[in-house]
């Protein structure tokens, strides 16, 4: 594989060290990347500095020092406010460097920080990722990019690094578009998959074998064998924050709206996700929606 | 080993032939006698009821299309209760109701005879090459009789226990099929609404945790508008409705379910019925073009 500091001998900025940017930063700099990181609650940056990389108190000074500089944020608000915000990316961007969001926003938001990266004669990239914790430590997310082509080329020996496939989709918004639709897909899916485990159970089913007899079939996917044996023992340890997943089907349905498409499945898994949020369940992982299909803490089945 | 066989659907008829072609000695039966043709030239004989067939074989496995079917033939005129049952086994390999299969178990096991339920996970492509997923239960016995026959005709065959279990295992994992290919449906729409390459999605589902057999098999035929019929689409609403009834017999909320079985019945509606049950995509784009 490439060196990427032979293809792209650049400074790299690296904005958000949450449970996807700690490890992707954490990659780049084992590949050799000349890494600047920066996250809201300094102490986060600790491991990244002990790892080689170094820090600037603020998105705009990073960037400032960088040539090319990834954002990791965990919703429109922030990626907004890492980017235009006080201090924020744009007041430090400028000809000659390049700004990769990554964070998964809606397609007006990532036209938003395009123009305002734009403006400065920065290039932009959209660059949401398919991919939870796991894939993000062992070098394995999806990129879904799009904005400008060039940017896109010179950055791709860093995608390479932190995943295992990336896709340019054109213009700004397609990217977010796409990652909507996916996460709008796997929401409705680990809604069902609750519905069929708590069903299995109260017939008197063991839904560990449920869980076997859906792995052997024609609807078996990776995320129902890692999920589906925690969830029946109740256990929803955080590879993707709950809030997040509805935060994407909140999205979606907005996306849907825009073009006018009816999408009552994704509403109603909507509602499951939101009833779980109430629970207090917004930092559980998102199979912890199975929850919302029982009254509320009191349900021993 | 002698084997009865009742119903030559898409299913039955690939069912059949895989046991003929592995030495089993097939008799057949089917509603239009003419289906029995094909299998009697891979040298199937032929029941001219279900209770000939019965009559001739120690063991009779059954796969009809849904409870009416499964219940008439045990239940009618030249039905199978009509034989003696001692020392006989029936195998309903049919996906009906818990209810449906105890009663059908009650009327077997009250003449004397063995009763399994057997219902499948997996449609025609696997049925053809034997890679079923059977669901079994009911009297234990019998289905160590079955496992040699279970073995040609699945990859994995699982033994639940009482007689229902089958029946409803089954119901759980299609309820959740038939809500998936729902969501896969709003999915690829969506993605050609806002201006994606539809081909684009199917690429990264398949490359993520999401990725499974039935999108990759059917999503292109879907985007090419293909729906040639591996599992009916009325089949699937049948068993979306089956297993809502589970759930509201157990006060088990599934909203997800209850949406998707809406989809199907209109689906129904617009007569896409005996098309695949992918064909429900159909009714997210019809909202646009509503003729």
């Amino acid at each position: 594989m490439l060196n990427a500091t032979e293809k792209f001998s650049g400074r790299v900025g690296f904005l958000g060290l949450g449970i996807m940017g700690a490890p992707m930063a954490q990659n780049l700099i084992k590949a050799g990347c000349d890494v600047t990181v920066w996250n809201r609650t300094k102490s986060k940056c600790g491991p990244l500095i002990s790892l080689g990389a170094k820090y600037r108190s603020s998105p705009e000074e990073v960037a400032a020092n960088c040539d090319v500089t990834f954002a990791m944020l965990a919703d429109p608000e922030s990626a907004i406010d890492v980017a235009c915000g006080k201090n924020g990316a744009v007041s430090g961007m400028g000809p000659g460097k390049g700004y990769v969001d990554i964070s998964t926003v809606d397609d007006a938001t990532a036209k938003l920080i395009n123009g305002h990266i734009k403006a400065t004669g920065a290039l932009f990239l959209e660059a949401p990722v398919s991919g939870s914790k796991k894939p993000a430590e062992d070098g394995q997310l999806i990129f879904l990019t799009a904005g400008d082509r060039s940017l896109y080329d010179s950055v791709a020996p860093f995608l390479d690094i932190m995943g295992k496939s990336r896709f340019y989709l054109g213009e700004v918004g397609n990217g977010a578009a796409m990652k909507l639709v996916v996460n709008m897909i796997m929401g409705s899916m680990m809604a069902s998959f609750s519905e069929g485990l708590l069903l299995s159970k109260k017939v008197g089913l063991d839904p560990n074998v449920l869980v076997e007899v859906v792995s052997q079939g024609a609807i078996s996917a990776p995320m129902y064998s890692l999920k589906g044996p925690s969830m029946v023992k109740s256990h929803y340890p955080t590879a993707f924050p709950l809030k997040h997943q509805q935060k994407d089907l909140r999205l979606a349905l907005g996306l849907a709206d825009s073009v006018s498409q009816s999408t009552p499945i994704a509403a109603a898994a909507n509602e499951l996700y939101k009833v779980a949020k109430s629970y207090g369940l917004s930092d559980d992982d998102f199979s912890a929606v199975i929850e919302a299909l029982k009254a509320k803490s009191h349900d021993t089945a | 080993m002698e084997v009865g066989f009742l119903g030559l659907g898409i299913m039955g008829k690939a069912m059949s032939m895989n046991l003929l072609k592995n030495g089993f000695k097939v008799t057949v039966w089917n509603r239009t006698l003419s289906k029995c043709t094909e299998l009697m030239a891979h040298g199937a004989s032929v029941g001219e009821t279900p209770a000939e067939v019965v009559k001739k074989c120690k063991i009779t496995i059954a796969m009809l299309s849904d409870p009416a079917a499964a219940v008439s033939v045990v239940f009618e005129k030249d039905g199978v209760l009509e034989q003696t049952w001692s020392g006989k086994g029936y195998i309903d390999m049919s996906t009906v109701d818990a209810e449906t299969s105890c009663k059908i178990s009650e009327a077997i096991t009250s003449k004397g005879g063995q009763f399994l339920e057997a219902p499948v996970s997996g449609s025609k492509q696997p049925a053809e090459t034997g890679q079923l997923v059977i669901l079994a239960a009911g009297d234990k016995a019998l289905y160590e009789q079955a496992i040699p026959a279970f073995n040609v005709l699945g990859k994995k065959s699982f033994f639940l226990g009482q007689v229902g279990n089958g029946a409803k295992m089954k119901l759980v994992v299609n309820m959740i099929m038939g809500s998936m290919m729902n969501a896969f449906s709003e999915g690829l729409v969506l993605a050609e609404r806002s201006g994606l390459n539809p081909h684009s999605l199917l690429d990264v589902l398949d490359l993520g945790a999401i990725a499974n057999p039935m999108f990759k098999g059917k999503g292109p035929a879907m985007l090419q508008l293909n729906y040639s019929p591996a599992f009916p689409l009325k089949h699937q609403q049948k068993d979306m409705r089956l297993a809502l009834a589970l759930g509201d017999e157990n006060a088990v909320s599934m909203p997800v379910a209850a949406v998707a079985n809406e989809a199907f019945k209109k689906a129904r509606s617009m007569g896409l019925g005996d098309l695949d049950f992918s064909a429900v995509v159909e009714t997210v784009k019809d909202l646009k073009h509503s003729s």
